[in-house]
């Protein structure tokens, strides 16, 4: 739950105070410019976003797939402020795509940040003098990013724990001032070979059965599998908050086997990884820039062996200079090779690169059997470049194992009066006489309108993921050693 | 079996501890570092020099900054000629590490110290792009070459101070922490090359007593001395013998009595086809942290001779009463964590350090191998030298080597035909080897299919081919 700023709270459920909606851009890339209050101000006609840790359509088992967050924002255009193609206006001074949009949420003047993100696309209207934008938070940015690094796991680049890995990416991406739990495991080896950032990121974080997503203020959240172990309600709804609920039992995902594939890596011994195919002629005084891609990534870098020529075949090795003396990331080399000299052609014959290469395996598969004397049921986690040990693929199994073992109950409360206040993740109490309901569940999707009313659908999945309570925290109230103390997680 | 070692997050503040997840991992860190504490180990291989003579000693070892200072214990008698310790440039030459121009004619040290230290981590600059550090000793009249390795642990973990548990206490994080911190100081200290075992067919035909092998150690407390041999052509009237002692390692005839006036723990005075000698050191009184050598030789009278004797294996194992005192907890999840299992995981690791005092210790010191002697103008004096062959428990994945011949399987537990004189029997697999010449051979062993850890396997010469010396190193 988000902090109130006053009487949100109390005004979701009352009924009677009047909704408040605020959209803010940041035209100039710096400040929060507010378009105008519905209540109050000229541009503001409506919005609606949606966000989600569990795909809907998949099920449990998707629980940690976040979608990335979505909002629609309808803005009135009578003075052409958000049309790029009218001179003089805002949008064409200044740009609209692209820029960072913030929408805020509640009543009675009172507001909380309910979603942060870009704006993607911009579909105006002549006659009725609209504009919609449609928004995405921010892990639309790294999807279009590609990155590279050097292999984490070895000596210099020492292994990491699964957070401390998405830390590293999300700082290659330029991400900041992220919000991430520390992760229950490590991940021997990691790079990256123009890899899409944002997926690299939730394959990390799925990797220990963690989930990775942008929360309603843009900030990039990483939660351990751990994360509702012994977290109390932060929210309590009945009957009287939404106008349907709709419980079910989870039967598709229902597991009484898991199987976790891992690939173990190793270090080679000092080999070629990287041999030029061609002759590469560079003129007088010119350079050539390449990227050398490696057949495998180096956990160590130890020498190349260059040959430099003219068409002759005479010496020009001393012609010849490298910008980068040594790989640029693991499995890559953006180089330059300059030539110096002043009227001969280099040809550079040989450049072969040498050193200890990381490969795989053969992959292994660990399963954690919950028969009983039930028909089997199989599930199969997907396979994670970053589960690499039997230790990472026991945790994972081990937890599905308890959460899959029986179908598990979600339910989805429909056209409840919005609630600005809930957060993904949050634990929500739900009551319901007919249907039986009593428990807590995790609140995994919020999707939200604000037009004439300010409602929304909240998507809920039981809460029980842990067979046990009062888990071992360290240096805390939950860390006391000894019978009748805390217990281990997995 | 370096992957086999679990890696494990730190803990802060706030973070759940799990079985699976960080208990258990401790665990099964603590049983990698147990077996590897544990497991055989084999030598330092002496070398007596007889007299001056240029190229006496090799011995070489990959360098690594963590461990830059080289130690160096010779004793020397000469009385005109100086010696000298070279190490091996990278302008392919060699250079002096350090002489000495005692001429006394009487037994001393080189260097002026039983326990001479250099810093190589000053020379690493100059050392060859294979990165090995290759010394050379030339003589300048007997000597005994006792020690040569390399230790320090620069930039290493430290050890940490563990806590005492509790039931009903918390621990902070950083307490919880040592028990990860112990795990990683030991697994860097286990992580050293190791050297195999010298063996093939020796004798000598001098009717006199003749070392033939000197094979120096660290006594860890727990062990027990395993020497495989067979013999052949022992006089049967029982004047002709094939000894096995353990003495101090700076043992020299000439000046030294040996320990408790000379006991013999293995006596083989008559044919045998292979047999396994086993040997308590811990009633030989020995002391836990101190060093010490095995030698082996041969007892010729006028009257009888003790044959030819081979030796299949020396080695160092458990002994076999030995039983672990901390084993180490399974947890499961929502299992309570009770201290006396933490502090178990302490008392475990404290067993294991390379502390004088813990049995068991894994000492971070990188011996030289020294290389095979080819002739008697390696200043081997007295017994035909038929060394051929180095045994070793495969344990770190990658081979270094020197010279040419093969790695080969144990066929039916008896070593290959070319040098067995019992049970001839052709080891089931082999590969043929050989370096480059200025750089040390390297092999993955990891690619050899038939070659498991734990497998005992040769490196061997073979007709017409030598290998001069050979290490398992866990890093390329």
């Amino acid at each position: 739950m988000r902090a109130d700023p006053g009487n949100i709270a109390t005004n979701a459920t009352a009924g009677a105070a009047t909704p408040y909606l605020k959209v803010e851009i940041q035209w100039n890339g710096v400040n929060w410019i507010d378009e105008g209050s519905v209540s109050g101000a000229t541009y503001v006609l409506g919005a609606s976003g949606q966000s989600q840790i569990m795909d809907p359509a998949v099920g449990f088992t998707s629980l940690g797939t976040a979608l990335i967050g979505k909002a629609t924002v309808r803005l009135r255009n009578n003075t052409g402020r958000y049309s790029t193609s009218r001179a003089g206006s805002q949008a064409a001074t200044l740009g609209l795509w692209g820029k960072a949009i913030r929408i805020s949420a509640g009543y009675a003047g009172e507001s909380v940040v309910v979603f942060t993100g870009r704006v993607l696309d911009v579909q105006e209207a002549e006659a009725t003098e609209e504009v919609t934008l449609t928004c995405h938070d921010p892990g639309s940015d790294p999807r279009r990013q590609k990155i590279s690094s050097y292999v984490y796991g070895v000596a210099a680049y020492p292994a990491k724990a699964s957070h401390d890995w998405i830390d590293y990416v999300r700082s290659q991406l330029g991400i900041a001032s992220p919000s991430l739990e520390h992760g229950l495991m490590v991940i021997p080896y990691a790079w990256l070979d123009d890899d899409d950032g944002l997926s690299e990121m939730r394959t990390a974080a799925s990797s220990e059965g963690g989930i990775l997503f942008f929360d309603a203020d843009g900030l990039l959240t990483f939660w351990n599998a751990g994360h509702w172990a012994d977290v109390a309600a932060a929210d309590a709804i009945t009957v009287a908050s939404f106008a349907e609920l709709a419980p079910r039992r989870d039967w598709a995902n229902t597991y009484n086997i898991i199987g976790c594939q891992y690939a173990p890596r190793k270090e080679r011994g000092i080999e070629k990884v990287y041999s030029l195919k061609r002759t590469l002629p560079i003129g007088p005084g010119e350079t050539h820039s390449d990227v050398l891609n490696f057949q495998w990534p180096l956990a160590s870098f130890n020498y190349y062996d260059m040959t430099v020529c003219t068409a002759g075949g005479a010496d020009m090795s001393a012609s010849i200079t490298l910008d980068n003396a040594t790989p640029t990331a693991g499995q890559r080399w953006a180089i330059e090779f300059t030539n110096s000299h002043a009227y001969q052609t280099a040809y550079v014959t040989q450049f072969d690169v040498f050193g200890s290469a990381l490969d795989g395996r053969q992959a292994e598969t660990y399963l954690t059997t919950n028969l009983g004397t039930d028909q089997d049921r199989r599930y199969d986690v997907p396979r994670n470049a970053y589960v690499q040990t039997e230790e990472q693929a026991i945790v994972l199994t081990d937890m599905l194992a308890d959460r899959l073992a029986t179908p598990r109950l979600v339910a989805t409360a429909t056209n409840m009066r919005a609630n600005p206040l809930w957060q993904l993740g949050d634990i929500i109490t739900v009551t319901a006489a007919l249907t039986g309901m009593a428990s807590d569940f995790i609140l995994t999707g919020i999707t939200w309108q604000w037009s004439d009313a300010y409602v929304m659908t909240a998507q809920l999945v039981k809460a029980d993921l842990y067979p046990h309570s009062g888990y071992f925290r360290a240096e805390t109230a939950a860390g006391v050693l000894g019978a009748g103390g805390n217990v281990a997680f997995y | 079996m370096l992957s086999a070692f679990p890696l494990v997050r730190t803990l802060y503040t706030g973070d759940l501890v799990g079985a699976d997840s960080w208990l258990n991992l401790l665990s099964k860190r603590n049983n990698w570092a147990y077996g590897v504490a544990h497991g055989p180990n084999r030598f330092f291989r002496q070398v007596y020099v007889g007299g001056m003579i240029s190229n006496a000693w090799f011995g070489e070892v990959r360098y690594r900054s963590e461990h830059p200072t080289l130690n160096f214990s010779a004793e020397i008698k000469q009385s005109a000629y100086t010696s000298y310790l070279y190490y091996w440039h990278k302008d392919q030459t060699w250079h002096e590490l350090d002489s000495d121009t005692d001429s006394s004619g009487a037994w001393a040290w080189f260097g002026g110290s039983q326990s001479m230290t250099y810093d190589i981590a000053a020379l690493s600059a100059n050392l060859p792009d294979d990165g090995m550090l290759r010394l050379k000793y030339n003589s300048g009249g007997e000597a005994y070459i006792y020690r040569a390795y390399m230790s320090g642990t620069v930039g290493m973990t430290a050890w940490p101070t563990f806590p005492t548990f509790a039931d009903a206490g918390i621990p902070t994080a950083a307490q919880m922490n040592t028990l990860r911190t112990g795990g990683e100081y030991l697994y860097e200290r286990a992580c050293h090359n190791l050297n195999g075992t010298t063996g093939g067919n020796v004798s000598h035909s001098n009717p006199s007593w003749a070392p033939l092998l000197r094979l120096a150690f660290r006594y860890s407390g727990t062990e027990q001395l395993r020497v495989t041999t067979s013999a052949e052509g022992v006089d049967g009237s029982g004047d002709g013998h094939n000894y096995v002692y353990v003495e101090a390692e700076d043992y020299n005839p000439d000046s030294d009595g040996r320990r408790g006036g000379g006991v013999i723990l293995v006596d083989v005075d008559a044919d045998e086809t292979e047999v396994t000698h086993t040997v308590d050191l811990s009633a030989q009184s020995l002391t836990v942290g101190a060093r010490y050598v095995v030698e082996i030789g041969q007892l010729n009278t006028l009257a009888a001779s003790a044959g030819y004797l081979t030796i299949h294996d020396v080695a160092l194992e458990d002994l076999a009463g030995v039983t672990r005192t901390d084993v180490p907890h399974v947890w499961a999840e929502g299992d309570e964590i009770l201290a006396a299992d933490l502090n178990a995981l302490a008392d475990d690791m404290t067993d294991m350090q390379d502390d004088a005092g813990s049995g068991s210790p894994i000492w971070p010191e990188h011996y030289l191998a020294s290389y095979q002697p080819a002739d008697e103008e390696r200043g081997i004096k007295g017994p035909f030298w038929g060394l051929k062959w180095i045994r070793f428990t495969h344990r770190w994945r990658f081979l270094r080597y020197r010279g040419s011949g093969r790695i080969c399987s144990i066929a039916n537990g008896v070593p290959p035909r070319e040098f067995s004189i019992t049970g001839e029997a052709a080891p089931t697999y082999q590969r043929n080897i050989t370096d480059t010449g200025q750089d040390e051979g390297l092999i993955d062993l990891d690619s050899l299919g038939w070659l498991a850890y734990g497998m005992d396997y040769y490196v061997q010469d073979t007709a017409g081919h030598l290998i001069l010396c050979a290490q398992e190193d866990y890093r390329a």
